[in-house]
Protein backbone atom coordinates (compact mmCIF):
# COMPACT_ATOMS: atom_id res chain seq x y z
CA UNK A 1 0.00 0.00 0.00
CA UNK A 2 1.23 3.46 -0.87
CA UNK A 3 -0.04 4.92 2.39
CA UNK A 4 2.46 2.61 4.09
CA UNK A 5 5.19 4.64 2.40
CA UNK A 6 4.44 7.76 4.42
CA UNK A 7 6.22 6.71 7.66
CA UNK A 8 9.19 5.54 5.56
CA UNK A 9 9.24 8.85 3.66
CA UNK A 10 9.11 10.73 6.93
CA UNK A 11 12.15 8.87 8.15
CA UNK A 12 13.98 9.88 4.95
CA UNK A 13 13.96 6.44 3.32
CA UNK A 14 15.35 6.87 -0.21
CA UNK A 15 13.81 3.65 -1.48
CA UNK A 16 10.35 4.79 -0.38
CA UNK A 17 10.85 8.09 -2.21
CA UNK A 18 11.91 6.26 -5.37
CA UNK A 19 8.73 4.17 -5.17
CA UNK A 20 6.62 7.27 -4.69
CA UNK A 21 8.16 8.99 -7.72
CA UNK A 22 7.71 5.86 -9.85
CA UNK A 23 4.06 5.62 -8.88
CA UNK A 24 3.03 9.25 -9.25
CA UNK A 25 5.31 10.65 -11.96
CA UNK A 26 2.83 9.95 -14.75
CA UNK A 27 -0.05 11.55 -12.84
CA UNK A 28 2.00 14.66 -12.09
CA UNK A 29 3.53 15.03 -15.56
CA UNK A 30 0.24 14.40 -17.39
CA UNK A 31 -1.57 17.02 -15.30
CA UNK A 32 1.27 19.50 -15.70
CA UNK A 33 1.63 19.13 -19.47
CA UNK A 34 -2.13 19.45 -19.94
CA UNK A 35 -2.22 22.61 -17.85
CA UNK A 36 0.87 24.46 -19.04
CA UNK A 37 0.98 22.97 -22.56
CA UNK A 38 4.76 23.07 -22.66
CA UNK A 39 6.88 19.93 -22.43
CA UNK A 40 9.94 21.56 -20.83
CA UNK A 41 7.91 23.49 -18.29
CA UNK A 42 5.94 20.35 -17.40
CA UNK A 43 9.22 18.50 -16.75
CA UNK A 44 10.41 21.31 -14.48
CA UNK A 45 7.09 21.32 -12.61
CA UNK A 46 7.23 17.52 -12.16
CA UNK A 47 10.67 17.83 -10.56
CA UNK A 48 9.54 20.71 -8.35
CA UNK A 49 6.47 18.77 -7.19
CA UNK A 50 8.51 15.78 -5.99
CA UNK A 51 11.07 18.03 -4.33
CA UNK A 52 8.22 19.78 -2.49
CA UNK A 53 6.74 16.41 -1.51
CA UNK A 54 10.12 15.25 -0.18
CA UNK A 55 10.70 18.43 1.80
CA UNK A 56 7.21 18.84 3.21
CA UNK A 57 6.22 15.26 3.93
CA UNK A 58 6.49 16.04 7.65
CA UNK A 59 3.77 18.66 7.34
CA UNK A 60 1.43 16.33 5.41
CA UNK A 61 -1.46 15.87 7.83
CA UNK A 62 -3.06 12.85 6.11
CA UNK A 63 -6.51 14.47 6.14
CA UNK A 64 -6.62 13.74 2.43
CA UNK A 65 -5.01 10.92 0.47
CA UNK A 66 -1.42 11.32 -0.68
CA UNK A 67 -2.66 11.32 -4.28
CA UNK A 68 -4.96 14.30 -3.57
CA UNK A 69 -2.12 16.10 -1.80
CA UNK A 70 0.22 15.54 -4.76
CA UNK A 71 -2.46 16.69 -7.21
CA UNK A 72 -2.94 19.85 -5.13
CA UNK A 73 0.78 20.62 -5.17
CA UNK A 74 0.88 19.97 -8.93
CA UNK A 75 -2.06 22.25 -9.70
CA UNK A 76 -0.62 25.05 -7.54
CA UNK A 77 2.80 24.79 -9.19
CA UNK A 78 1.21 24.84 -12.66
CA UNK A 79 -0.84 27.93 -11.80
CA UNK A 80 2.29 29.65 -10.41
CA UNK A 81 4.17 28.93 -13.64
CA UNK A 82 1.27 30.10 -15.81
CA UNK A 83 0.98 33.33 -13.80
CA UNK A 84 4.70 33.96 -14.14
CA UNK A 85 4.47 33.35 -17.89
CA UNK A 86 1.52 35.72 -18.14
CA UNK A 87 3.41 38.41 -16.21
CA UNK A 88 6.38 38.07 -18.58
CA UNK A 89 4.10 38.43 -21.58
CA UNK A 90 2.33 41.45 -20.12
CA UNK A 91 5.54 43.27 -19.37
CA UNK A 92 6.81 42.72 -22.90
CA UNK A 93 6.82 45.49 -25.44
CA UNK A 94 4.33 43.59 -27.55
CA UNK A 95 1.88 43.32 -24.69
CA UNK A 96 -0.84 44.86 -26.82
CA UNK A 97 -0.82 41.71 -28.90
CA UNK A 98 -2.07 39.62 -26.00
CA UNK A 99 -5.53 38.99 -24.67
CA UNK A 100 -6.16 41.35 -21.75
CA UNK A 101 -8.01 38.76 -19.64
CA UNK A 102 -6.01 35.62 -20.19
CA UNK A 103 -2.63 36.93 -21.34
CA UNK A 104 -2.83 34.53 -24.29
CA UNK A 105 -1.76 35.69 -27.73
CA UNK A 106 -4.66 37.03 -29.77
CA UNK A 107 -3.71 35.42 -33.04
CA UNK A 108 -1.66 32.36 -32.34
CA UNK A 109 -2.58 29.21 -34.19
CA UNK A 110 -2.93 26.19 -31.91
CA UNK A 111 0.35 24.30 -31.88
CA UNK A 112 0.46 22.24 -28.68
CA UNK A 113 0.12 18.51 -29.18
CA UNK A 114 -0.53 16.34 -26.16
CA UNK A 115 1.68 13.26 -26.54
CA UNK A 116 -1.05 10.90 -25.34
CA UNK A 117 -3.66 11.77 -27.97
CA UNK A 118 -4.47 9.20 -30.64
CA UNK A 119 -2.88 10.00 -33.99
CA UNK A 120 -6.13 10.46 -35.91
CA UNK A 121 -7.47 12.86 -33.28
CA UNK A 122 -4.34 15.01 -32.93
CA UNK A 123 -5.51 17.89 -35.13
CA UNK A 124 -8.85 18.21 -33.36
CA UNK A 125 -7.22 17.90 -29.94
CA UNK A 126 -4.95 20.83 -30.85
CA UNK A 127 -8.03 23.05 -31.06
CA UNK A 128 -9.34 21.68 -27.81
CA UNK A 129 -6.08 22.45 -25.98
CA UNK A 130 -5.92 25.91 -27.56
CA UNK A 131 -9.44 26.55 -26.25
CA UNK A 132 -8.57 25.11 -22.81
CA UNK A 133 -5.67 27.58 -22.61
CA UNK A 134 -8.12 30.49 -22.83
CA UNK A 135 -10.18 29.32 -19.83
CA UNK A 136 -9.94 31.07 -16.46
CA UNK A 137 -7.69 29.24 -13.95
CA UNK A 138 -10.35 27.44 -11.92
CA UNK A 139 -12.39 26.32 -14.96
CA UNK A 140 -9.21 25.09 -16.62
CA UNK A 141 -8.16 23.13 -13.51
CA UNK A 142 -11.58 21.54 -13.06
CA UNK A 143 -11.87 20.64 -16.76
CA UNK A 144 -8.42 19.05 -16.94
CA UNK A 145 -8.87 17.06 -13.75
CA UNK A 146 -12.27 15.84 -14.94
CA UNK A 147 -11.67 15.19 -18.64
CA UNK A 148 -7.94 14.56 -18.95
CA UNK A 149 -7.24 12.96 -15.58
CA UNK A 150 -10.70 11.33 -15.40
CA UNK A 151 -11.13 12.14 -11.73
CA UNK A 152 -14.54 12.02 -10.05
CA UNK A 153 -16.05 15.37 -9.01
CA UNK A 154 -15.64 14.47 -5.32
CA UNK A 155 -11.86 14.17 -5.74
CA UNK A 156 -11.68 17.37 -7.80
CA UNK A 157 -13.59 19.17 -5.05
CA UNK A 158 -11.06 17.95 -2.49
CA UNK A 159 -8.08 18.93 -4.62
CA UNK A 160 -9.47 22.41 -5.34
CA UNK A 161 -10.83 22.97 -1.82
CA UNK A 162 -14.36 23.47 -3.14
CA UNK A 163 -17.76 21.82 -2.73
CA UNK A 164 -18.90 19.22 -5.25
CA UNK A 165 -21.64 21.63 -6.38
CA UNK A 166 -19.08 24.34 -7.06
CA UNK A 167 -17.03 21.92 -9.15
CA UNK A 168 -20.15 20.90 -11.09
CA UNK A 169 -20.88 24.53 -11.84
CA UNK A 170 -17.26 25.19 -12.84
CA UNK A 171 -17.37 22.28 -15.28
CA UNK A 172 -20.60 23.52 -16.82
CA UNK A 173 -19.16 27.00 -17.27
CA UNK A 174 -15.96 25.54 -18.68
CA UNK A 175 -17.91 23.62 -21.31
CA UNK A 176 -19.91 26.72 -22.28
CA UNK A 177 -16.70 28.78 -22.57
CA UNK A 178 -15.01 26.04 -24.61
CA UNK A 179 -17.93 25.81 -27.01
CA UNK A 180 -17.87 29.59 -27.51
CA UNK A 181 -14.13 29.53 -28.14
CA UNK A 182 -14.39 26.62 -30.56
CA UNK A 183 -17.25 28.40 -32.36
CA UNK A 184 -14.99 31.39 -32.87
CA UNK A 185 -12.22 29.14 -34.24
CA UNK A 186 -14.74 27.60 -36.62
CA UNK A 187 -16.11 30.95 -37.73
CA UNK A 188 -12.64 32.39 -38.24
CA UNK A 189 -11.96 29.39 -40.46
CA UNK A 190 -8.94 28.42 -38.38
CA UNK A 191 -9.86 24.75 -38.18
CA UNK A 192 -9.26 22.07 -40.75
CA UNK A 193 -12.74 21.08 -41.90
CA UNK B 1 -25.76 19.65 -44.13
CA UNK B 2 -26.80 22.91 -42.40
CA UNK B 3 -23.83 25.16 -41.55
CA UNK B 4 -24.81 25.20 -37.85
CA UNK B 5 -25.16 21.44 -37.73
CA UNK B 6 -21.78 21.06 -39.37
CA UNK B 7 -20.25 23.48 -36.87
CA UNK B 8 -21.84 21.77 -33.87
CA UNK B 9 -20.69 18.41 -35.12
CA UNK B 10 -17.14 19.72 -35.45
CA UNK B 11 -17.27 21.16 -31.90
CA UNK B 12 -18.51 17.84 -30.50
CA UNK B 13 -15.72 16.01 -32.27
CA UNK B 14 -13.13 18.43 -30.90
CA UNK B 15 -14.46 18.15 -27.34
CA UNK B 16 -14.44 14.35 -27.49
CA UNK B 17 -10.97 14.21 -29.05
CA UNK B 18 -9.44 13.27 -25.68
CA UNK B 19 -11.34 10.00 -25.71
CA UNK B 20 -8.97 7.07 -25.36
CA UNK B 21 -5.98 9.31 -24.76
CA UNK B 22 -2.98 7.90 -22.96
CA UNK B 23 -1.15 9.60 -20.14
CA UNK B 24 1.96 11.52 -21.06
CA UNK B 25 5.23 10.06 -19.79
CA UNK B 26 8.02 12.18 -18.31
CA UNK B 27 11.65 11.66 -19.31
CA UNK B 28 13.28 8.47 -18.07
CA UNK B 29 15.97 10.40 -16.17
CA UNK B 30 13.39 12.27 -14.07
CA UNK B 31 14.37 10.52 -10.83
CA UNK B 32 18.05 11.35 -11.33
CA UNK B 33 17.19 15.00 -11.99
CA UNK B 34 15.10 15.12 -8.82
CA UNK B 35 17.96 13.63 -6.81
CA UNK B 36 20.46 16.14 -8.18
CA UNK B 37 18.02 18.98 -7.36
CA UNK B 38 17.62 17.63 -3.83
CA UNK B 39 21.38 17.80 -3.35
CA UNK B 40 21.34 21.52 -4.00
CA UNK B 41 21.00 23.86 -1.00
CA UNK B 42 17.41 24.47 0.05
CA UNK B 43 17.21 28.17 -0.73
CA UNK B 44 19.21 28.90 -3.82
CA UNK B 45 16.51 30.98 -5.44
CA UNK B 46 17.65 34.54 -6.03
CA UNK B 47 14.88 36.95 -5.22
CA UNK B 48 14.91 39.79 -7.68
CA UNK B 49 13.52 43.05 -6.40
CA UNK B 50 12.07 45.08 -9.28
CA UNK B 51 13.67 48.45 -10.11
CA UNK B 52 10.48 50.27 -9.14
CA UNK B 53 10.69 48.85 -5.62
CA UNK B 54 14.35 49.86 -5.33
CA UNK B 55 13.49 53.39 -6.49
CA UNK B 56 10.57 53.68 -4.07
CA UNK B 57 12.75 52.50 -1.17
CA UNK B 58 15.54 54.96 -2.10
CA UNK B 59 13.11 57.89 -2.39
CA UNK B 60 11.56 57.02 0.98
CA UNK B 61 14.98 56.82 2.65
CA UNK B 62 16.02 60.12 1.10
CA UNK B 63 12.79 61.81 2.19
CA UNK B 64 13.22 60.61 5.78
CA UNK B 65 16.83 61.86 5.84
CA UNK B 66 15.97 65.27 4.39
CA UNK B 67 13.02 65.82 6.71
CA UNK B 68 15.03 64.84 9.79
CA UNK B 69 17.91 67.11 8.69
CA UNK B 70 15.49 70.03 8.22
CA UNK B 71 13.88 69.34 11.59
CA UNK B 72 17.16 69.32 13.54
CA UNK B 73 18.73 72.33 11.78
CA UNK B 74 15.64 74.53 12.29
CA UNK B 75 15.35 73.39 15.91
CA UNK B 76 18.95 74.42 16.67
CA UNK B 77 18.75 77.82 14.96
CA UNK B 78 15.34 78.86 16.35
CA UNK B 79 15.45 81.20 19.45
CA UNK B 80 14.39 79.44 22.60
CA UNK B 81 11.21 80.59 24.20
CA UNK B 82 11.75 82.23 27.62
CA UNK B 83 9.59 81.14 30.41
CA UNK B 84 8.01 83.86 32.41
CA UNK B 85 8.88 82.88 35.92
CA UNK B 86 9.10 86.35 37.39
CA UNK B 87 6.26 86.53 39.98
CA UNK B 88 5.64 90.26 39.27
CA UNK B 89 5.29 89.61 35.55
CA UNK B 90 2.89 86.74 36.24
CA UNK B 91 0.88 89.04 38.49
CA UNK B 92 0.80 91.70 35.74
CA UNK B 93 -0.35 89.20 33.14
CA UNK B 94 -3.17 87.92 35.30
CA UNK B 95 -4.09 91.48 36.32
CA UNK B 96 -4.68 92.36 32.68
CA UNK B 97 -7.75 90.12 32.63
CA UNK B 98 -9.39 92.00 35.48
CA UNK B 99 -12.55 93.82 34.65
CA UNK B 100 -12.31 97.32 36.19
Amino acid sequence: MLSDLIPALRSGDGQAFRQLVAHYQQQVFNTAISMVQDHGMAEDITQEVFITVYRSILSFNEKSSISTWIYRITVNKCLDHLRAKKRQKRSGIFSQLFHTDTGEPLHEPPDFQHPGIQLELKEKAQYLFAAIATLPENQKTAFILAHIEDLPQKDIAEIMGLSVKAVESLLQRAKISLRKQLESYYNEGKMIK
Amino acid sequence: MEPNTKRNQWIEEVISSTTGMKKAQPATDLYQKILSDLDKPYNTKVVRVPVKQWAAAAILLLAVNISSAIYFTTRESAPEKTNTTNPIAVEMQSASTYNY
